[in-house]
């Protein structure tokens, strides 16, 4: 008996305890940075009877691959299974269109915790629930009031709802109070947002209630779509989809942060759980029986009339899906009961320190290619009251050089010297090994997203020299020009990079695109930079390319734009050279006077249309909008004349159809989720832009003692050893003077490159780690040298001596203490958040032994900017001695002369006197 | 022999020793031994003027003595004209050196009022146009005793009312650099002493916007490193006049001298609306070669004023000439001077 009581309680622990494993299982569980979960949903009827009908039963799951530290418009990944396959599907996904989908699989960004538990005002909730168009939380329906006992309109879906309250099924649900502000519907059904000011917008039709200062009522072309997303659910059940988070900088209004929690809301639309009869009405509100009643529960009842995979059409029989399966209902009680609530937590915002530290920031200029970096490193740096506060300020390089040439700033980030070297001795120290890639945005001749897209520097060039055509109008122009116009080759080059023959071998599938103009450019900066340095100097190395620029056809064909014949590179600008003027093109009117006569520009620049930061880039190409100018918004006279106008952007591809091509760095390619070409490295080798690329190039890197860099070489990159190494690699530097700066600067400074050679080189997404798209700089990865140079530099700046380059034997790179991490609050923090442990002050003391021997070099001498030049006057130095001069001497020349005269005169009267006595004595 | 130098100072009259006149023929021989016939009176030949010294020699006597020896004649002439070069030469030195602070002492008394009183009803200007002349600030340096009415303008001209602002520059106690021009001799010479100034000197300047301490850095010469970039808002005054070295100091300068000082407190805020640059007239050491008009117009005056010296003295004789002729003398004179200055460069 005894035994056997063991026995048993041994069983019925291993069962619990499997029970619990098996609940906790299924239940939501907070992975290392992702989450899963899943749940049956079902779809019932309610009989008159009382009885339940189970129409539809799915189990689904789903899973969310990053759910902390998120970043504004950054994006992140949905994908799910055992959903009901979607119909009526639009290209779409983010659009109000998308929300008539039928049984498609609703994402929306909601404020709030969703837990009972959870204070009134933070609970997740469909008003606090964004979408960006009143339609999608607003029904209605029209009926004569006449009817009111017959028409079925008076009982639309939402009404029959079983799940729903009595309160949300009445005609008029959460109306507005004061001014009417409704178009005469008889039923309203308003889901109220509530924004985080506590404003609450009704909506309504057309909007006419008010709505968020974010939200919109038409869809505005050039603007990035809302993140609400209907996602489109394969036959087999599975789906993915690529979600938006947007935080209170993006949209202030739904005002997610580190502070105010948010959550992923994941609806599976099964569709309205019908009441059928009205059965839990109160009396005297449910359908009237009859025609009413059947009419409402037949509408009710709906199944989809799109079959499963159907696109939109708007045909008789199609239109816009039947209202009870479609995901514009996500707020009625049926669909909301089945949701699944992904809890967000943010990193801090980029604005977090200028309103947490006061402190005067200490400012970094330079290279795009660190803005993810610096946003994660600078929060942990003013968070710590014993660090400093930074800021990058991001410009171009050759800038960020001429500033600190000028001695404007103290510290630049720059990824190569500049050409006629420092003006003062100056440090160049290894900050981060990152790089550009080629992002893409494509969908194939089947309107799916092209997941992979191979490219040579030699049509790299094909895109940068404006070789391709573009406009049809722009090929008939070139036809007719005459044979001896260096024009008229481009006639036979292809109009796009998806038509060009050397393209579709390395791209089969991807077919002719619409996107003609997007895909004969590539979006590249318009200023200064060395990333466009660094991308022109991969396109000199390869010898095709630049054959292909000095002229010589490609083996299809295809010229070079004879503006760019022969350009010298690399440059840090890429200049638009192209002046063909077309006399016929006018851009729909825009490049017409008022005299109506065409007044042509250059065409091709207009299509090219470079945009100002790496930044910019990503995120038009986050949604494939389009920047090529040629996008006319004409002027008219009021007679109808178009008599000019502004050119645009054309504005988002529509998704199915898009093809777009841009430069980005590659922690904003991670950020915002896009997809980067695979470059060519030698021959026949495309590589992609991973750590394991990024390692392969550095290693082919050797130190150059005259720049004081580890420049990639482009050339070596061609050949068998480079087959594995991506071409886009770039190192960053920190460039600070080790001269000049005052104490505190460099102190802060050196601080910094300590952090940055040791600390800061962790992957990951926390606070002061280095996020993807980064490859640490360790000497597991090879880059010892370069971390041992920056543990140089940051004594060397914090010497501020005048040391170039190190002396002697260098000490390894011992580990620092690091400086502590606080973790945000919120949401689950993943285990990989702790960094080593806090003790002290960081890197202000060095073990013994350790110090570097004084540098030789002598601190210059104090030199003066001038002297002051000599200004005298003759004049001023011999007026007044000159004059003296006359004065003395006249007088000297005065008296001579009066006493000569008055001697001669004297002797005459002796003579006369003489001559008077002897006449007397004469007489 | 003495020499009387009348205003016109051509004319040297000598007061000749008595020369007879040649006598007549003498009395007739006489007749036969017959004593007993009166003798005539005696002496009617003798010249009346004969004896006794005659105070101008007659143009006769002259004449006449030149026809005797025109040697004399060419002395007298040399002897004339250096006098006068010599006069004029004293004259310009004198006025130079002394007589032109009586013409400034003026200058200021007038300048002092008025600036008082658009102080006190806050008329001066402190930025925009300002027209050259205006009295702008007062100047004053405890350590040398300088007190000075500051005009705006540097040009000779407007240097001879006092120290002048350059007029492209910020005015005192506005960001940026200063700078007051001020002669070393001419007119008072105001900026004489300013190279004694020892570093951390006092230099008190008032201007509409308030009065300002400013301590002397140091004094700067050719050669000498130029000061330090002025950190942002920031103030400096700079004195500028001219000095001589060795056998100059004092009283031939030729060099340029600048006494740098950092304003103590906070600036004042700066209008904008100042001119950008100043012709070459209002530069360091240059003259102004615009006052030749002035100066051919005195001269004019000069002349016509000697001419008519000249004439009032045959008319009316020596002291009534005297009496008028040397005031009007003067004037043309004074007013040629102080014309004449202006070519020499400014800061003399």
């Amino acid at each position: 008996m005894r035994r056997a009581g063991r026995r048993a309680t041994a069983a019925g622990g291993a069962l619990l305890t499997a029970a619990a494993v098996a609940l906790l299982g299924a239940s939501a569980a907070s992975a290392a940075t992702g989450f899963q979960a899943s749940r049956t949903v079902t779809r019932q009827f309610l009989n008159p009877d009382g009885s339940e009908t189970v129409v539809d039963t799915r189990h689904f799951s789903v899973n969310v691959d990053t759910i902390s530290d998120l970043r504004g418009r950054q994006q992140i990944t949905v994908a799910w299974s055992g959903a009901h396959p979607t119909g009526g599907l639009v290209a779409d996904p983010n659009s109000a269109a998308a929300s008539r989908q039928e049984y498609p699989v609703v994402l929306m960004e909601c404020r709030g915790i969703d837990s009972p538990a959870a204070p009134a005002g933070q609970r997740v909730d469909p008003s606090t629930c964004w979408t960006q168009t009143p339609d999608e939380r607003y029904q209605e329906t029209f009926f004569d009031p006449n009817d009111v006992d017959i028409d079925p309109n008076v009982f639309p879906e939402w009404r029959l709802d079983q799940f729903a309250p009595a309160a949300q099924r009445t005609a008029v649900v959460n109306p507005p109070t004061g001014a009417d502000c409704s178009d005469g519907a008889g039923t309203r059904r308003y889901t109220p947002f509530v924004a985080t000011t506590g404003v609450t917008y009704f909506g309504g039709a057309n909007g006419l209630c008010g709505i968020p200062p974010e939200a919109s009522t038409t869809v505005d072309p050039s603007a990035p779509p809302a993140d609400t997303t209907y996602g489109a659910t394969g036959l087999d059940g599975t789906g993915r989809a690529s979600f938006v988070v947007w935080t209170a900088q993006q949209n202030a209004s739904l005002g997610c942060s580190n502070t105010v929690p948010c959550a992923l809301v994941i609806i599976p639309i099964v569709g309205i759980s019908c009441d059928a009869s009205g059965t839990q009405l109160p009396a005297g509100q449910e359908p009237a029986p009859g025609d009413q009643a059947t009419g409402a529960v037949g509408k009710c009842e709906k199944t989809g009339r799109y079959a499963p995979g159907e696109p939109f059409s708007s045909g008789v029989d199609k239109g816009f899906g039947d209202s009870a399966v479609v995901g514009a209902l996500w707020w009625s009680a049926s669909n909301w009961n089945n949701r699944i609530s992904v809890p967000l937590s943010f990193a801090p915002a980029p604005n977090a320190c200028d309103v947490l530290d006061n402190r005067p920031p200490l400012d970094i200029y330079g290279s795009e290619l660190m803005n993810q970096a610096t946003i994660q490193w600078a929060a942990l740096f003013c968070h710590d009251p014993r660090l400093f506060k930074f800021q990058h300020v991001r410009t171009g390089e050759p800038q960020a050089k001429s500033a600190l040439a000028a001695g404007t700033i103290s510290a630049a980030l720059v990824s190569r010297p500049p050409d006629g070297g420092y003006t003062g001795p100056t440090v160049n120290a290894p900050v981060a090994v990152t790089g550009f890639a080629i992002s893409f945005v494509a969908d194939d001749a089947n309107k799916k997203p092209v997941a992979t897209l191979k490219l040579n520097p030699r049509l790299l060039a094909k895109l940068l020299s404006e070789s391709y055509w573009g406009r049809l109008a722009l090929q008939q122009d070139y036809h007719n020009l005459g044979n001896s116009n260096p024009y008229k080759k481009l006639e036979t080059n292809p109009q796009d990079i998806t038509r060009d023959p050397e393209f579709v071998k390395l791209n089969p599938g991807i077919g002719p695109t619409i996107q003609t103009q997007a895909a004969s450019t590539l979006l590249v900066l318009s200023g200064n930079s060395d990333v466009m340095y660094a991308l022109t100097s991969y396109i000199n190395a390869d010898p095709d390319a630049r054959a292909f620029l000095n002229g010589k056809p490609d083996p299809w064909g295809m010229v070079v734009n004879p503006a760019y014949k022969g350009i010298s590179l690399p440059q840090p600008d890429w200049p638009l050279l192209d002046t063909f003027l077309s006399p016929d093109i006018d851009l729909d009117g825009c490049l017409r006077n008022d005299k109506q006569q065409i007044v042509p520009v250059p065409i091709l620049p207009l299509i090219a249309a470079p945009m100002a930061s790496l930044t910019s880039i990503a995120q038009s190409m986050q949604f494939a909008i389009a920047n090529s100018n040629t996008n006319c918004s004409p002027l008219l006279t009021p007679g109808g004349l178009i008599v000019g106008g502004t050119l645009k952007p054309l504005g988002r591809e529509q998704p199915g159809a898009r093809f777009m091509l841009g430069l980005t760095a590659l922690g904003d390619s991670d950020l915002y989720g896009l997809h980067s070409a695979t470059l060519q490295s030698s021959p026949g080798h495309f590589v992609a832009p991973t750590n394991a690329g990024m390692s392969a190039a550095m290693k082919l890197t050797s130190y150059d003692p005259g720049t004081r860099t580890w420049p990639i070489p482009y050339s070596k990159l061609r050949g068998s050893a480079g087959s594995g190494a991506y071409p886009g690699t770039m190192v960053v530097y920190a460039a600070v003077p080790t001269t000049g700066l005052d104490a505190t600067t460099a102190r802060d400074l050196g601080e910094l490159l300590d952090f940055t050679s040791s600390a800061g080189q962790r992957s990951g997404t926390d606070q002061g780690q280095l996020p993807p798209g980064f490859l640490p700089m360790t000497s597991a990865n090879g880059l010892g040298a370069l971390a041992a140079r920056t543990e140089w530099a940051s004594g060397a700046v914090s010497r501020q001596a005048g040391e170039l380059i190190p002396t002697g034997p260098v000490s390894t790179p011992n580990p620092h203490p690091t400086p502590t991490a606080t973790h945000q609050p919120g949401g689950g923090q993943p285990g990989g958040g702790g960094t080593g442990t806090p003790t002290g002050t960081p890197s202000t003391t060095r073990p013994a032994g350790a110090e570097p021997p004084p540098s030789p070099y002598h601190p210059p001498v104090d030199v003066p900017a001038g002297y002051v030049a000599a200004i005298d006057s003759r004049a001023a130095g011999w007026a007044l001695p000159v004059g003296v001069l006359i004065t003395i001497g006249a007088t000297i020349i005065a008296i001579i002369f009066r006493t000569v005269s008055s001697v001669r005169a004297s002797n005459n009267l002796r003579n006369r006197l003489i001559r008077l006595s002897a006449t007397k004595d004469i007489e | 022999m003495n020499t009387q130098a009348g205003p016109l100072s051509g004319d040297a009259q000598a007061i000749e020793p008595v020369t007879l006149a040649p006598p007549p023929e003498p009395y007739p021989a006489p007749r036969s031994p017959d004593y007993d016939e009166p003798l005539p009176p005696p002496a009617q030949w003798v010249d009346r003027h004969a004896f006794g010294p005659r105070v101008i020699g007659g143009p006769q006597a002259r004449a006449l003595d030149g026809l005797r020896d025109p040697r004399i004649g060419l002395a007298r002439v040399f002897t004339r004209v250096a006098t006068a070069v010599a006069l004029l030469a004293a004259w310009c030195v004198f006025f130079v050196v002394g007589l032109s602070s009586m013409e400034t002492s003026r200058d200021q008394q007038m300048l002092y009022s008025q600036l008082r009183s658009e102080l006190a009803l806050e008329t001066v200007k402190i930025g925009g146009y300002i027209s050259p002349g205006e009295p702008i600030a007062l100047i004053e340096i405890p350590a040398i005793k300088l007190r000075y009415v500051v005009v705006e303008g540097t040009s000779a001209g407007d240097l001879r009312a006092g120290p002048g602002h350059l007029r492209y520059t910020p005015l005192p106690g506005q960001a940026g650099v200063s700078v007051v021009y001020g002669r070393s001799l001419a007119f008072g010479g105001p900026f004489q002493h300013i190279t004694q100034l020892q570093s951390g000197d006092t230099i008190l300047v008032t201007t509409q916007q308030g009065t300002f301490t400013y301590l002397v850095d140091r004094i700067r010469r050719q050669g000498d490193p130029i000061p330090d970039q002025l950190a942002s808002g920031a103030s400096r005054l700079r004195l500028v006049t001219a000095e001589g070295t060795s056998w100059r100091n004092g009283w031939a300068a030729n060099q340029v001298v600048y006494v740098d000082s950092e304003l103590q407190g906070t600036t004042q805020p700066t209008p904008s609306g100042r001119v950008s640059g100043v012709p070459d007239t209002e530069q360091a050491l240059h003259g102004d070669p615009g006052a030749l008009v002035p100066l051919v117009l005195w001269m004019q005056v000069l002349l016509a004023v000697a001419a008519g010296a000249a004439w009032t003295q045959v008319k009316w004789g020596g002291a009534q000439t005297w009496l008028v002729a040397v005031p009007a003398i003067l004037a043309a004179l004074w007013g040629a001077s102080e014309s004449a200055i202006q070519l020499l460069p400014n800061l003399m």
